[in-house]
């Protein structure tokens, strides 16, 4: 496709879509009037969000900052052999004007994302695997576009914010493990496929001939896009849109992409941080890994090894967001289905489910750095459960956050740091309460 | 149904222009385009100059000469095999096996671990195995085929609520059997999940099943069982392979309707929490077209089986509907759809939703409920003018309401349903309805089911026109994944049946992915079908003219009479033409240009849409 073919297609598409033609725009893209115009009353400090979320439920919360209380190994265990045993010595980590204690992995993120980092105490009430969509809904407190039913974060966050970002397509989109929309599940995306299916094309006659076939079917139809009845004239602008936004995709995409190789983490992080910069959806799902299932790994090696390899995993992302110049309008979060046990379970064995403790981490423009919550002593279960906390400064004095409230209290903050309006927020969400400590 | 059909006709193909029924103004479908689309969502081909010629008269469509059509394409084996797809979705078959989930209800029937030693090597194994995947498909298809007998007897087919014979194979009468073990675990979960050793007596010789025995389909008759008659045992597979036509047997677990087959349960998964709901309600959608809501009014006159936590507030307003009506099930039987221990509960039950009471002493009661619902017909005529329309149609449409009585009058005969609505304003859209305030006439774009089968019948007609043996008549599964095709046809939208969601997800539209994923379809078969490895065409310069009519005819469907016959013809040579120059004329000039032409058909709107 020439340069100057592809300038016009793309300025009848951002003509197409700017407000002045709502009711066309509408028509075209199947989008009902009120989501456009929504969007364009909607918040403009509107963001982008990657989600990472892994339904292994990761042991985040026995070594995150906050997760070092004073107590001997025997009540809070940490990695304490192998190769990256230094790497999970309690230390001070440096997240913004403040430090807090956790395992020595975090204070290797560059200072610029601990200044806008956060840890948040918020044990999602479930232990079983399968129970993603659960979690990821607030086990269901999180409501469809319309207050009812269920909707899982991810797709609120596109939802919610894709228009008022100009980004025509609601969905998030997902690179693995449940993604829901609407409650219809999400193809996952490969890297690599996504690569080979919008690369350009490298043969010249190739493309020519892609044109010739383009510029057919407009030439074919032409007297039906003037002339048809609404259906025809609506399914044939769709399908020039879409084939010009796949072209536009194809020129955009395949730049971010040239490096994808297969379908390895840092590879999914450069297809998930290149949808994102070239606005196809105003959210993607992945999965990190820091330790998961790690009922058998004895000496916990295995979740040190994970939980150093998930760290560079995160500078990584923020790497590639920075590159794209996306810094300033993403959220990365992470939300596991369950976070582990902390106290030994006996000879041979490693962490079990936690229902009673979680941590999540986010981080971006708009997160107050810091730490929100702490290990309840209760000496009933101390130190193995999610304590009350302070909503204002994050520590358990003056509680007025239960455990029970910390999820949802921490999906409606973080749908403010998006940028979510908090009409729209509560329509989505009842429960819990905005956390002055986690939000700049 | 003429004389319903000639009143009808007044209107066909006029823009009345004065119904008002809503703001919207009224545009009629080109006769030739609802013509091409009745075709294309029954069987997938354009239409035929001798369909245009019977069909459109003076430029209008004739409603009672396309409904002698739909007649005629409900018997054809394209057909068939599009109903059998509809209806696996509309009757909520079509179960993904749930290795975490499933296990507590049907036992271990999949062998997630290959464990050699136990079977006594790879050929036991892959054996097993091969047969457990039979045994999937055999449960997904046989309340469809239940469901297919009564359409093809013109039994009535509210029936499928109520039936207790179905069509079923020895491995699906086995596998019941099997369920219907009364043994279960401390956790209330089946005692026969771990036990592999009853898996392998089931599925491997000397006494097993073998291969015929999940291709033996006849209809049998499931009794229920009285207390003091065990059942023969799933071990018994000699008995149950004996059982002929329209011969019963007995059961335990009450076998009645499509929401008691062991593949409705094993696609909702109930629990402890759940208790039942997510299959009424279920239940209620796939029979009714309805779910429960608390504007529903309908006076429950029973409170037995609501549970306390529901028992005040907003969650009531469901739970009294929802609840008394589980009890039929609940009283005998557990969370993981396995009988009771005795003594069992005997809680009374009673249906009472959206209008309709009726007490409840069997899981008869409550499929004969459903069936006699007043809302069965116009649920069903609601469920297949939402599918073939891709778009809900309006409830309160005189019409859908007008279609749905002559379903219901005919004594529920779905053939009669499916003449009556594929040739009706609904679906043509020749006359204004109130659905047009809904759907607008709606092109919708081919899902990858349709698609993929319309691109299997249009390929075995190019295969026909040139004198070869047709590829073998499907889904178009096959050709959706011939070679690197699977990677492209899986990003396109699947239609999708959705928990709690009165209708399925339909994607009408396309986008970027779907757009760039059936453009490297076309590519990849192009490559595979015109001078690759299943070649179409015999190249030689005289026949271009030929093929490039063929192509137009057959993989557009723009039969010569199709007012965009000319125009496509000229376009395809076009392309043809300007393939020669840019690839060159040497040896695969010919190749190439085809290639290009199919593309160009492949990608565009007479094939991606539905009746454009």
């Amino acid at each position: 496709m020439s340069l100057a073919e592809l300038n016009r297609r793309q300025f009848i598409l951002k003509s197409l879509t700017a407000m002045g033609g709502l009711g066309l725009k509408s028509v075209l893209l199947n989008l009902p009037p009120a989501f456009l115009l929504r969007g364009a009353m909607a918040s403009t400090s509107a963001k982008k969000l990657i989600f990472s979320h892994n339904r292994s439920g990761d042991p985040l919360n026995g070594n995150t900052p906050g997760s070092y209380p004073n107590v001997p190994l025997n009540v809070v265990r940490h990695p304490v052999s192998g190769t990256h045993a230094s790497s999970f010595v309690k230390t001070a980590i440096q997240l913004g004007p403040q430090s807090y204690d956790g395992a020595q992995v975090w204070g290797t993120l560059s200072s610029d994302i601990r200044d806008q980092m956060h840890f948040f105490r918020a044990p999602t009430l479930e232990n079983n695997h399968t129970k993603g969509v659960y979690v990821m809904s607030v086990r269901n407190a999180l409501k469809n576009k319309e207050g009812r039913s269920y909707e899982i974060f991810p797709s609120v966050v596109s939802y919610e914010n894709a228009a008022a970002l100009g980004i025509e397509n609601p969905k998030p989109m997902g690179f693995g493990g449940v993604l829901e929309y609407e409650n219809v599940e999400e193809a996952p995306i490969k890297p690599k496929a996504l690569k080979e299916l919008f690369q350009s094309y490298t043969n010249a006659t190739e493309s020519v001939m892609k044109q010739a076939r383009d510029t057919a079917i407009d030439a074919l139809y032409s007297a039906l896009k003037s002339k048809g009845t609404l259906a025809q004239r609506k399914y044939l602008d769709n399908h020039a849109i879409s084939r010009n936004q796949a072209a536009i995709y194809a020129t955009q995409l395949s730049s971010y992409l040239t490096s994808v190789t297969n379908n390895s983490t840092i590879n999914i992080i450069r297809a998930a941080v290149a949808l994102l910069k070239i606005n196809a959806t105003a959210a993607v799902r992945l999965s990190f890994a820091f330790g998961g299932d790690n009922h058998s790994d004895a000496d916990l090696e295995f979740e040190a090894e994970q939980t150093v390899n998930g760290v560079a995993d995160i500078q990584d992302l923020w790497d590639e967001v920075k590159s794209l110049g996306l810094e300033n309008d993403t959220i990365f979060m992470i939300n596991n289905v369950f976070g582990r046990t902390l106290e030994p379970r006996g000879p041979g064995r490693g962490r079990d489910h936690n229902t009673w403790d979680n941590v999540a981490i986010v981080l971006g423009p708009g997160v107050k750095p810091g730490v929100t919550g702490g290990l309840d002593p209760n000496p009933e279960f101390p130190y193995q459960r999610a304590a009350a906390f302070n909503s204002v400064n994050g520590t358990l004095t003056n509680p007025d956050v239960p455990p029970s409230l910390a999820h949802a209290s921490l999906v409606k903050s973080v749908l403010k740091i998006c940028g979510v309006p908090e009409a729209r927020i509560e329509k989505r969400i009842k429960s819990g309460i905005y956390v002055p400590n986690l939000i700049a | 149904m003429l004389l319903i059909l000639s009143a009808c006709t007044s209107d066909i193909g006029r823009n009345t222009g004065a119904k008002n029924f809503g703001p919207i103004p009224f545009e009629a479908t080109p006769p030739i385009s609802s013509l091409a689309k009745v075709k294309s969502v029954m069987i997938g081909q354009g239409p035929s100059n001798s369909d245009i010629s019977q069909v459109i008269v003076d430029g209008h469509l004739d409603q009672d000469a396309l409904a002698a059509k739909v007649e005629e394409w409900i018997d054809t084996p394209e057909f068939r095999i599009r109903l059998k797809r509809m209806l696996v979705q509309l009757l909520q078959q079509d179960f993904e096996y749930d290795n975490t989930e499933n296990p507590r209800h049907t036992g271990r029937l999949r062998y997630a671990n290959t464990d050699l030693t136990y079977f006594g090597g790879s050929d036991q194994l892959e054996r097993a195995q091969a047969r457990s995947e039979m045994m999937f498909d055999n449960l997904r298809e046989s309340f469809v085929r239940t469901a297919l007998r009564f359409i093809d007897q013109d039994l009535a087919f509210n029936s499928i609520a109520t039936t207790r014979k179905w069509e079923v194979t020895t491995g699906v009468m086995v596998l019941m059997a099997w369920i219907d073990n009364p043994r279960i675990d401390s956790d209330n979960h089946l005692d026969l999940a771990g036990r592999r050793d009853k898996a392998k007596q089931m599925y491997l010789e000397p006494n097993g099943l073998v291969n015929d025995d999940f291709d033996d389909w006849r209809p049998i008759t499931f009794t229920q069982a009285a207390d003091n008659i065990s059942p023969p045992s799933f071990l018994s597979i000699p008995y149950y392979r004996g059982l002929e036509e329209n011969d019963s047997t007995p059961f335990k677990i009450s076998r009645v309707g499509f929401f008691s087959t062991v593949a409705n349960r094993m696609k909702w998964v109930t629990n402890d929490d759940n208790q039942w709901r997510v299959i009424m309600n279920q239940a209620m959608i796939t029979g009714l077209n309805l779910t429960y809501d608390t504007a529903d009014a309908t006076n429950q006159p029973i409170t037995a089986g609501i549970d306390d936590d529901h028992a005040k507030g907003e969650c009531y307003l469901c739970h009294k509907a929802m609840d008394p009506m589980r009890n039929v099930f609940t009283n005998n039987m557990t969370s993981s759809y396995r009988l009771k221990d005795v003594p069992y509960s005997n809680l009374n039950g009673s249906f009472a939703f959206f209008g309709y009471q009726q007490n409840l002493s069997s899981v008869d009661d409550f499929g004969n409920a459903i069936a006699n619902h007043p809302r069965f017909a116009l649920g069903w005529t609601q469920k297949l003018c939402r599918y073939f329309n891709t778009g809900e149609c309006d409830d309160k449409d005189a019409e859908l309401i007008r279609v749905a009585k002559v379903f219901k009058d005919s004594g529920f005969k779905f053939r009669t349903l499916l003449i009556e609505l594929l040739s009706s304003p609904l679906i043509t859209n020749q006359f204004e309805t109130l659905t047009y305030q809904k759907t607008q006439g709606i092109i919708s774009a081919n899902r990858r089911d349709q698609l993929c089968s319309t691109l299997n019948v249009r390929f075995r007609d190019l295969q026909i026109a040139n004198g070869q043996s047709p590829m073998e008549l499907d889904l178009g599964q096959e050709l959706c994944s011939k070679d690197d095709a699977l990677d492209y046809s899986d990003n396109i939208p699947q239609d999708t049946v959705v928990r709690g969601s009165i209708g399925l997800a339909q994607p009408p539209t396309l986008n970027a992915i779907s757009t760039r994923s059936i453009e490297r379809l076309c590519r990849e078969l192009s490559d595979v079908y015109i001078g690759g490895s299943e070649n179409f065409f015999v190249f030689n310069p005289q026949n271009n003219s030929s093929y490039l009519d063929r192509l137009v005819k057959y993989l557009a469907g723009i039969d010569t009479m199709h007012p965009r016959y000319t125009a496509l013809r000229t376009a395809a040579e076009e392309i043809y033409n300007q393939a020669f120059v840019a690839y060159g004329s040497g040896a695969n000039a010919q190749r190439d240009g085809l290639r290009e032409v199919f593309r160009f058909i492949c990608e565009g709107p007479e094939v991606t849409g539905v009746g454009f």
